[in-house]
């Protein structure tokens, strides 16, 4: 079996749910490039050991995961996280014609302020549709653990929001 | 939940997160392509460098046939000479008149390069006259 072309079968079936996976922690770009490339680059190099996978959707997801966290690891090691994390937009109206960008513009700055683990449920939860069990099985965390960060990140968003601009929401 | 949240909510559901760029996967699959194309650069550079560096070295500096150690040249040009006098002697010993002028050439041989094989051979054939 022709090893690059399995991977680049994955690739087409999961990278773009991984990618946007890698912005909800990520928040960046750049950063979620980084992060689905380099797994995608580790798993060409496993060769064969990738027909062991038994699941491809959970395994890279947790790759995936795990690439992000070493990510912010190593910017924050060096202090550029910040100044990088302005790139493009992360989210987009799902009505494109009817887009209010003043809106859009204030959510997205409100989830970026997130912490990581909390924007990463909270995007679980709205943008995936997931229970907040589903959440905790991803991500190995306790299913009231999840259920605090949604709570913290809602509060959160709130704060930020409403002290914004209330009234054109 | 109140219904600050459940706005909130209904919100953020009118967005999606932005799918990944259709440029990553060239560069994704470029890079592991470049990165072969590399490995191949550098093997045949590698090649071309040491193909270029034994050719240098066989046209300008081409293996010397010449022996330059003097005490070499001394005992190669002696054994020579000893074998050259041995074949002569031989030579006479076997002439009927020919055994004194041998006889001579064997003490001669015996006596110059007793430390060569011509020397020990000049001497056995000296106690078999």
């Amino acid at each position: 079996m022709d090893i690059s072309s399995e991977v680049e079968r994955v690739y087409d079936e999961y990278a773009d749910d991984l990618y946007k996976y890698a912005l909800m922690i990520l928040a960046d770009h750049g950063a979620a490039e980084d992060a689905v490339q380099q797994v995608f680059v580790k798993m060409m190099k496993m060769r064969n050991n990738i027909l062991q996978i038994e699941s491809f959707g959970s395994y890279l997801k947790m790759a995936v995961r795990n690439e992000c966290y070493e990510i912010i690891k190593k910017h924050n090691r060096f202090k550029k996280w910040l100044t990088k994390m302005s790139n493009g937009p992360i989210i987009e109206s799902l009505d494109k014609e009817n887009t209010n960008e003043e809106e859009r513009e204030l959510l997205q700055r409100a989830i970026k302020e997130l912490p990581t683990e909390q924007r990463e449920v909270l995007c679980m939860k709205i943008f995936e549709n997931k229970t907040f069990s589903e959440i905790g099985e991803i991500i190995g965390v306790p299913m009231n653990t999840i259920a605090s960060r949604y709570r913290y990140a809602m509060d959160k968003l709130k704060q930020i929001i409403f002290s914004n601009n209330v009234n054109e929401l | 939940m109140n219904n600050e949240d459940i706005r909130i909510e209904e919100i953020l559901r009118h967005y999606k997160l932005s799918s990944a760029p259709i440029s990553l996967k060239d560069r994704i699959f470029q890079t592991k392509k470049s990165q072969w194309n590399k490995t191949w650069l550098v093997a045949a550079s590698i090649v071309v460098v040491v193909g270029l560096g034994l050719t240098w070295r066989i046209s300008l500096n081409p293996p010397s046939s010449e022996i330059n150690d003097p005490k070499l040249v001394c005992t190669i040009i002696r054994t020579g000479k000893a074998a050259q006098l041995l074949a002569l002697a031989d030579f006479w010993a076997n002439q009927p008149e020919g055994k004194n002028h041998a006889q001579q050439i064997y003490i001669e041989v015996a006596n110059s390069f007793s430390d060569l094989n011509a020397g020990k051979q000049a001497q056995l054939r000296l106690k078999s006259f």
